[in-house]
């Protein structure tokens, strides 16, 4: 009887857990379960296909298994196990055991196939910080250089690492950056550039109304380019959720624009919170952590799927339950929705739908998540002959050095942005005048409590834009003005 | 038996107005009695009560004699104040229902202003146009009739349950229909219109679509000869196609109350009001002020109009709202007054 070691890691969220996989191999026929090829510590189907795997690659490469009973155990056994990604690492306790590898302390990550070719997993990155010699499939080599401090070697197939032919992976070259989506693209839309201004300098969410084809989903795909770019942290943990959900090998750099995650009505409940069976994956508002997360058609979701977020939105975290355990995924999202004012559209003949069909069709955004926005541009259909004539509006790098100011100066005030800051702090930056305009509104206009308290944000963040100290009379103006277009969404004259 | 206790009868018989419709097909008659004679009533027996009224009571209003044998209603289900249903004057305010804001806003004062002037409003509990003539004449302390195309005890239109309370307390509802009856048939509506226009002495018409039920009531008008006197709108407001069809086909057109009693006699051009004198406004907001209108303007037009940046005109659009001078809807910022 002889035995093998090899380190290899979990993943639950975006938490590590260290795995010692210990193989054990003893004469023996080849019968049984399994047919003496043993693997504990990993639950159901899953411990099925990596013995499978592992036993055929093995053969592959010809480690003589005949006569021999093996079994392999990844301890902590508690810890839930998902995925292909201990392949490698029993591959590698299973020939230490032959005495085919040497010793050493390298974690070993990737998926072996039945040829033993070592293929890319999901969740690389946020898997190797923290450890000084990580082996990985060539696949995942850049994500694992990104993520990890120590040395990170690659190889294809089993073959190399028995014959000591594992590269060891440098630095990549930096990439030339990623086209970005210029608002200088979108033509006229006067109101809906100036709301997503705001929108990206306050931390507002928006909510863009409009006929079909007029540009909501152009405008929100251009939300990124104004908003400051990633901080390194920030950075890290964008990569690690990208490593997670994207294609193993697709994520080559860091990335420094925030992210952008598009949600289309016919999604379920778990594309948009997380979810799936029997460890939860991120879902888009993951996906959109530091971002912004684009719900589309918002008026057409079921109530119970979209109401979700509201916890979310809170507490810029998800927490999913399942049977095989709670995961905490982050969210700290900015929300941008885009819907049309009716159910018909409404097309350009004119609007066919009564009264009473307009008002149930935008009162299934629910009351407590239609308070998240504060504001509601139209987007207007734009003539052909106006994108003839219209001169292109700013484009993307202008607007956000003025985004970036604006927030600058709100974050020296108090260390956050307008739309989650207190509300004392936002009143204590205004001026006597701002506040009794907001308060005649309430009398004039019908402003409610928390109109008021909504309106003030995104005047201060009007304030901010200009780079004035104090929230002045013509701020408040600007902002009750964007607040009853919001109003007016939910009362028909 | 007298008339009215013979159509009694024959309404718990399950009479409706199809019913005389058939047998005066057939009976060519000249006369009520002879249409009674030919009438075989083949509907559901009914419970009938005192809300009943049919012709030849002393509360059947003296208005819609004259159409008895043109189609008019034999019967009503009254509830409230039936005399007001023979008051000396009536007047219709009919409309859309997916009225604008300034369609309702004039719905409201012309009832209002007719209302304080002792004139009863009928209309058609509808929602849009109908519902704020009812509010606007119970504001002004009048009497209103308001005419169903269901039966009394139906609730609808939905949202109307308190309107038709208070409807009740000052005035009364009234519907050709038996008071349990649902809507059951496309043509309800279309049988109500003629009552509305039956029991009023002129139908004013404030923003009726290409194909709506307010020209269907303006028809009816014509048939019975009352006047029928529109409210004008902006060409471009959809919901007032038909109502400014009517106004190129020669019908008279009304601005205000003082107006509707002018074209009813019961006031002349002296007596007009002045109109309003526009306010002083600072220039800085009087620039946009001059742009709007009843129909809702987007704030993109504004800048377009104005070149002015797009902070500036929601600021100066604030000012306006909060001087009581503009208001917002969902496509955009209208004037108010």
């Amino acid at each position: 009887m002889s035995t093998g070691l090899a380190r290899t890691v979990a993943l639950a969220g975006l938490q590590t857990i260290p795995v010692q996989v210990e193989a054990t191999i003893s004469k023996g026929l080849q019968t049984g379960p399994g047919n003496g090829f043993g693997v504990l510590g990993v639950h159901g189907q899953i411990a099925n296909e990596a013995r499978n795997r592992v036993r055929a690659a093995l053969e592959a490469i010809g480690v003589p298994l005949a006569g021999h009973r093996v079994l392999v155990n990844l301890t902590p056994a508690a810890v839930p196990k998902a995925g292909s990604r201990f392949d490698l690492a029993i591959a590698v306790a299973v020939m230490r055991a032959f005495g085919l590898l040497d010793t050493s302390d390298d974690c070993f990550i990737g998926e072996v196939s039945s040829h033993a070719n070592v293929i890319g997993v999901k969740g690389v990155l946020p898997s190797v910080a923290g450890y000084d010699q990580v082996v990985v499939a060539s696949d995942n080599a850049m994500e694992a250089r990104l993520g990890c401090s120590g040395e990170v070697r690659c190889l294809n197939t089993l073959r190399e690492l028995c014959d000591g032919l594992t590269v060891v992976v440098s630095s990549p070259d930096p990439l030339p950056p990623d086209p970005v989506l210029d608002l200088a693209d979108v033509y006229g839309q006067f109101e809906a550039r100036r709301s997503l201004e705001l929108a990206a300098a306050g931390g507002h969410n928006l909510l863009l109304i409009g006929p079909p084809g007029t540009g909501k989903s152009m405008l929100a795909a251009r939300m990124p380019s104004i908003l400051p770019p990633l901080t390194a942290e920030q950075a890290i943990e964008v990569a690690s959720i990208r490593s997670l959900c994207d294609r193993p090998g697709s994520l080559l750099a860091m990335p420094t624009q925030r992210p952008f995650a598009a949600i289309h009505h016919t999604a379920s409940r778990s594309a948009l919170l997380g979810g799936g069976s029997p460890i939860a994956r991120p879902g888009a508002i993951t996906r959109a952590h530091h971002g912004v997360l684009f719900i589309d058609e918002i008026f057409e979701w079921g109530p119970r799927t979209l109401d979700g977020l509201r916890q979310p939105l809170q507490d810029n975290q998800v927490v999913i339950a399942r049977s095989g355990g709670q995961v905490t995924w982050p969210a700290s999202i900015q929300v941008i929705a885009a819907g049309n004012p009716c159910p018909c559209g409404p097309p350009k003949t004119g609007c066919r739908c009564r009264p009473e069909q307009v008002l149930r069709y935008r009162a299934r955004l629910s009351g407590p998540l239609a308070d998240r926005f504060d504001l509601a541009p139209r987007v207007q259909r734009t003539a052909t002959k106006d994108v003839k004539q219209v001169e292109p509006g700013e484009s993307s790098s202008i607007v956000a050095q003025r985004v970036m100011a604006a927030r600058q100066l709100a974050v020296n005030r108090q260390g956050c942005m307008n739309a989650v800051a207190p509300i004392g702090d936002i009143r204590q930056a205004s001026s006597e005048q701002a506040i009794t305009v907001l308060a005649d509104a309430c009398d004039a206009n019908g402003l409610s409590a928390r109109g008021f308290d909504r309106a003030l944000r995104v005047a201060r963040t009007i304030a901010d834009l200009s780079q004035e100290p104090t929230t002045q009379a013509v701020h408040a103006l600007e902002a009750l003005a964007h607040r009853m277009q919001l109003d007016a969404l939910w009362s028909l004259t | 038996m007298t008339i009215s206790d013979q159509i009694r009868s024959l309404v718990a018989q399950g009479l409706t107005s199809k019913h005389i419709a058939a047998a005066c097909k057939r009976a060519d008659p000249s006369g009520l009695d002879e249409v009674l004679r030919a009438i075989r009533p083949t509907g559901q027996p009914i419970p009938i009560d005192k809300r009943l009224i049919c012709i030849g009571d002393p509360t059947w209003p003296e208005r819609l004699d004259h159409f008895t044998m043109m189609g008019g209603p034999w019967w009503l289900w009254c509830e409230g104040i039936t005399s007001a249903l023979s008051c000396p004057t009536t007047v219709a305010i009919v409309g859309t229902r997916q009225a604008s804001a300034d369609g309702l806003q004039l719905a409201y004062t012309i009832a209002n202003d007719l209302a304080q002037h002792g004139i009863t409003v009928v209309s058609g509990m509808a929602q849009g146009i109908d519902q704020a003539a009812h509010r606007g004449c119970l504001a002004g302390g009048g009497l209103t009739i308001g005419v169903l195309g269901c039966g009394l005890e139906v609730p609808y239109p939905a949202n109307a349950t308190a309107l038709k309370a208070e409807v009740i307390a000052q005035g009364c509802l009234v519907s050709e229909q038996p008071p349990a009856m649902p809507i059951a048939y496309p043509g309800q509506f279309l049988e109500r219109n003629r009552i509305i226009a039956g029991l009023a002495d002129a139908v004013v018409i404030i923003e009726a679509k290409q194909r709506s039920g307010a020209l269907n009531t303006a028809g009816w008008a014509a048939t019975y000869n009352r006047e029928c006197l529109v409210v004008p709108s902006s060409p471009t407001n959809r919901s007032a196609a038909g109502s400014l069809a009517l106004i190129r086909d020669g019908c008279l057109m009304v601005r205000n109350g003082h107006d509707v009693r002018e074209a009813l006699g019961l006031t002349n051009s002296a007596d007009e009001p002045v109109s309003g004198v526009p306010p002083v406004l600072h220039e800085r907001v009087q620039e946009i002020y001059t742009l709007l209108g009843p129909q809702p303007t987007a704030m993109d037009t504004l800048c377009a109009h104005t070149g002015l940046p797009i902070a500036e005109v929601m600021a100066r659009c604030g000012e306006l709202m909060n001087a009581g001078l503009a208001s917002m809807t969902g496509e955009g910022i209208y004037r108010l007054t």
